[in-house]
């Protein structure tokens, strides 16, 4: 494990709690100003699942290519990040949406639809990689599905119903200029936690892999 | 045997049906069971037009998921896998007989399921049915596609008969969201710019995942 990444990402946190909760400005029209700030957790959360999944997917091409075991330790670490993050999105998206809209439908939500799916392809992932015992047909089958829920993903958001969610894309609902600088290090310092858990969980994964198999590279 | 190496994947899979027929009993009872079950539970809900087109839908991806986890499982089951493999065809042939094969099957459900849909539904048949029909087939291909190759996946696996509909469930939402959405709208006769989106969203898909289960078709073998 990387100490200096460890202790990054500690740092970047602490800053990041500090800066979001304390120092950024209350936000204008918002119903519920003092919970929007939960938004400073909820949209890096939804980036880094979403990157955790893409990591995956990455490293499955690897494997097929390569058939190694760190690009299956990669895999699987991201993969547990990534479930742990999108439950943190999922979470803090109902609590925020619940203060802030009246009658307020998830379902008809296509991220959450799409966060929904997500959530599911890493539990199906998972499933998989367990009912196999044979390690190299396990490494292979997983970055095989891995691959196609890569697609299936962004095809379950275009295939939702347009929502009520806020989409800073849009030009009538950007972003406040005084608030973005907070989310933009909130991005950031979520990133490097990620980097700094993935780092963990990948060695941790490679150390099992050797245990399991001595012999493999 | 090589051009048409697919056709005769396929077409041994529907001659073992026809002789043995025991597959598609148990399939076809599921999806009758889903689509009356459904349609009974919701037959006093006010708005009967999206529920109908749910259950419909949830009918053929439960028997479909049935069907589907025979296409490489009963291969195994019967030792016949490792032959099938060692045929001296590119792969690619297996994964596109397969799908031929899921995809009849799931047609032939739906040739059930849509008229006994109408019939104890009681709802009125759409002006535009062919666009229905359009409909179920996208939709039936779609699910052999992600099915077979799953079904690939799941027979190297153990338990794999519970562990199918699990890996299928999150790839084939997208699939379920559109053929739900553009079934409603064609059963309440809207025009076509109404549903255009969900079928271009079903043929996306099905070419989607045709052509990387294709791609990784080799892979998931263990070549």
């Amino acid at each position: 494990m990387r100490r200096w990444l460890a202790w990054m990402a500690l740092f970047a946190l602490g800053a990041d709690v500090f800066l979001t909760l304390v120092m950024a400005p209350r936000a204008a029209n918002f119903s519920a100003p003092l919970t929007q700030r939960i938004f400073y957790y909820h949209v890096p959360a939804a980036w880094v699942a979403y990157l955790a999944f893409g990591v995956t997917a990455v490293a499955g091409l690897v494997q097929l290519k390569r058939r190694d075991i760190t690009s299956d330790a990669i895999a699987l670490a991201s993969a547990e990040i990534g479930t742990l993050f999108s439950l943190i999105a999922l979470f803090t998206g109902l609590v925020w949406a619940r203060q802030e809209f009246v009658g307020y439908d998830p379902l008809r939500d296509a991220k959450v639809v799409t966060l929904a799916v997500l959530i599911l392809a890493y539990l199906a992932y998972f499933a998989l990689r367990r009912a196999i015992e044979e390690p190299a047909r396990r490494r292979r089958l997983a970055a095989v599905f891995g691959l196609l829920a890569a697609l299936g993903v962004p095809l379950s958001y275009l295939a939702s119903q347009a929502s009520i969610h806020p989409d800073f894309t849009r030009a009538d609902e950007s972003l406040d200029p005084a608030l973005a600088r907070y989310l933009l290090f909130s991005l950031g310092a979520f990133t490097i936690l990620y980097a700094a858990l993935l780092d963990a969980r990948a060695r941790l994964a490679l150390l099992e892999a050797r245990q399991e198999e001595p012999w493999t590279t | 045997m090589s051009a048409l190496a697919w056709w005769r994947v396929a077409a041994k899979d529907a001659r073992l049906e026809l002789r043995a027929r025991e597959a598609l009993q148990p399939i076809l009872l599921t999806g009758i069971l889903v689509v009356v079950v459904g349609l009974l539970a919701f037959h006093d809900v006010e708005e009967r037009l999206p529920v109908a087109a749910a259950t419909l839908w949830i009918g053929l991806a439960f028997a479909g998921s049935l069907g589907l986890a025979r296409a490489f499982g009963a291969e195994k089951d019967r030792g016949t896998i490792d032959t099938l493999l060692t045929l001296p065809v590119a792969r690619g042939h297996l994964y596109v007989g397969k799908v031929a094969s899921s995809f009849l099957t799931i047609l032939v459900v739906a040739l059930v399921l849509v008229p006994l849909y109408f019939a104890v539904g009681g709802l009125a048949l759409p002006a535009s049915w062919p666009a229905l029909l359009l409909l179920v087939a996208l939709g039936a291909l779609g699910l052999a596609a992600t099915g077979a190759m799953l079904s690939l996946l799941a027979a190297q696996a153990r338990s794999r008969d519970a562990l199918l509909p699990v890996l299928l469930a999150p790839l084939v939402v997208p699939l379920l969201l559109a053929a739900i959405h553009g079934t409603m709208d064609v059963l309440a006769d809207l025009p076509f710019a109404e549903w255009r989106p969900e079928l271009l969203i079903l043929v996306g898909y099905d070419i989607s995942f045709l052509a990387a289960s294709t791609l990784l078709f080799e892979a998931a073998t263990g070549a």
